[in-house]
């Protein structure tokens, strides 16, 4: 039987014309499978930061908005069930990680172990590197609130609250409520809440990108009612403002 | 003092195999018997050699895929036991039923027992099969490699893809599972 089938394969790879597959398609492959559970995972660290950073602001899963900030918000704004989307695609990469890389040949605890670190260790990144945009409304009082809803408010540029100079279509001239004059500039993307007309004179919440004495405003609201607006049960609700929310 | 030429590794004969057919042909007769031999306990005689088969075509064809970290052998292994699987999947919609088991197998499973005569032992050959049978397939796998083939622990876990410090447990766990099953059967036990 032996020699029969060495002859009958060698005979079946002549006549089926068979080659071996080229080496780069498997590293392909390979470099595809590693890119998508690696992407799963960067969703996963990202999923986790902003879930533990409203825990810890006091809000809701309810409040989370995950989303890239350099995209399109019409396209990438996905509610908190994107969680529990990760959260499944998450594991679902560990297991594919882990029948892939021959990651199989570590011990189970001591790779959820490292997982656990690196998932932790890729949602601090994300927050260092402000790559992402979550939106909270985590009310009034909040730190994260004044700021303009984004952790690192100040890399983001935050919020200005000032009185309107000056404005026309695209250039507004706001001064703030510290001394500063702030040009606006307001683009298409801008958003405003539906229903509001804000006039030369009136107090507004600017939201956006600073550079020296220029934002570029992501989202602008009026506001009203400057007394106690911080504390609670203040005129301004967190119904009214969405800190931080194009 | 007798010369022998040095042969060729199983990795320096995949490497050659990718151009050159008389290689892979060597890596055919190193492993075909244990194969054969391992596949037909999976299987069975009559497909053992269908699954040889098409893992060997199928070794061929990913053979620039090799990873040289995990050798050869297991290499193999790993992929004649899916095909084994797949195929008995395909033909009987589940997986093998039958085993088929010499004596000096069932002595090793049935651990310091002793075994006074030739129709016993043949009886036992027969419980034992049985009991083999109705363990999970992990269970059976991990007896086959460990205890059959006498593949080590590192092997076990990359032909069948799991941890290494798990197949140790894994194999003690599976032959106690085993032991259970057989002095579980009145008749298994007075044959014990």
């Amino acid at each position: 039987m032996d020699d029969n089938m060495k002859q009958k394969i060698l005979e079946q790879i002549e006549e089926q014309h068979l080659e071996p597959t080229p080496g780069w398609r498997f590293r392909l492959v390979r470099a595809l499978k590693h890119s998508a559970v690696a992407f799963l995972f960067a969703l996963t660290a990202l999923g986790l930061a902003g879930s533990v950073y409203i825990l810890v602001q006091n809000g809701t899963l309810d409040d989370l908005r995950l989303g890239p900030r350099w995209a399109h918000p019409a396209f990438f704004d996905f509610p908190w069930q994107l969680l529990v989307v990760v959260v499944v695609l998450g594991i679902l990469s560990f297991v594919v990680l882990r029948r892939t890389a021959r990651l199989y040949r570590v011990a189970r605890w001591w790779l959820v172990a490292a997982l656990i670190v690196a998932v932790v260790a890729g949602a601090c990144c994300a927050y260092a590197t402000n790559l992402t945009r979550f939106t909270f409304r985590a009310g009034p009082g909040q730190e994260l609130f004044r700021r303009g809803g984004n952790p690192f408010g100040g890399m983001m540029g935050g919020a200005v609250i000032g009185v309107v100079v000056s404005r026309t279509t695209q250039r507004w001239v706001v001064d703030s409520l510290t001394g500063e004059r702030w040009l606006v500039i307001v683009t298409e993307e801008t958003y405003f809440p539906s229903g509001s007309d804000i006039p030369v004179g009136m107090i507004v919440r600017v939201v956006g990108r600073h550079l020296k004495t220029t934002i570029y405003a992501v989202g602008i609201r009026p506001v009203t009612g400057m007394d106690d607006m911080m504390g609670t049960g203040g005129m301004m609700g967190p119904e009214i403002l969405i800190p931080g929310t194009p | 003092m007798e010369m022998r030429a040095q042969e060729p590794t199983d990795e320096q004969l995949v490497r050659q195999a990718l151009t050159d057919m008389d290689a892979f042909g060597m890596l055919v007769e190193r492993y075909e018997r244990p194969l054969s031999s391992y596949a037909a306990r999976l299987i069975g005689r009559q497909e053992a050699e269908d699954v040889v088969q098409q893992a060997f075509l199928q070794a061929y064809r990913s053979l620039a895929g090799f990873d040289p970290h995990l050798t050869f052998s297991a290499w193999m292994y790993r992929i004649v036991h899916n095909t084994a699987v797949n195929m008995a999947r395909k033909r009987h919609g589940t997986v093998p039923t039958e085993l088929e088991l010499d004596g000096e197998m069932v002595e090793i499973l049935t651990g310091d027992t002793d075994v006074p005569a030739e129709a016993l032992h043949q009886e036992l050959e027969d419980f034992v099969a049985k009991g083999l049978n109705q363990l999970d397939q992990r269970s059976r796998d991990i007896l086959l490699l460990s205890v059959v083939e006498g593949k080590s622990y590192s092997e076990i876990a990359d032909i069948l893809m799991v941890a290494v410090n798990s197949v140790g447990p894994s194999v003690s766990r599976a032959k106690s599972k085993l032991r259970n099953l057989l002095e579980a059967n009145p008749a298994q036990r007075s044959a014990l």
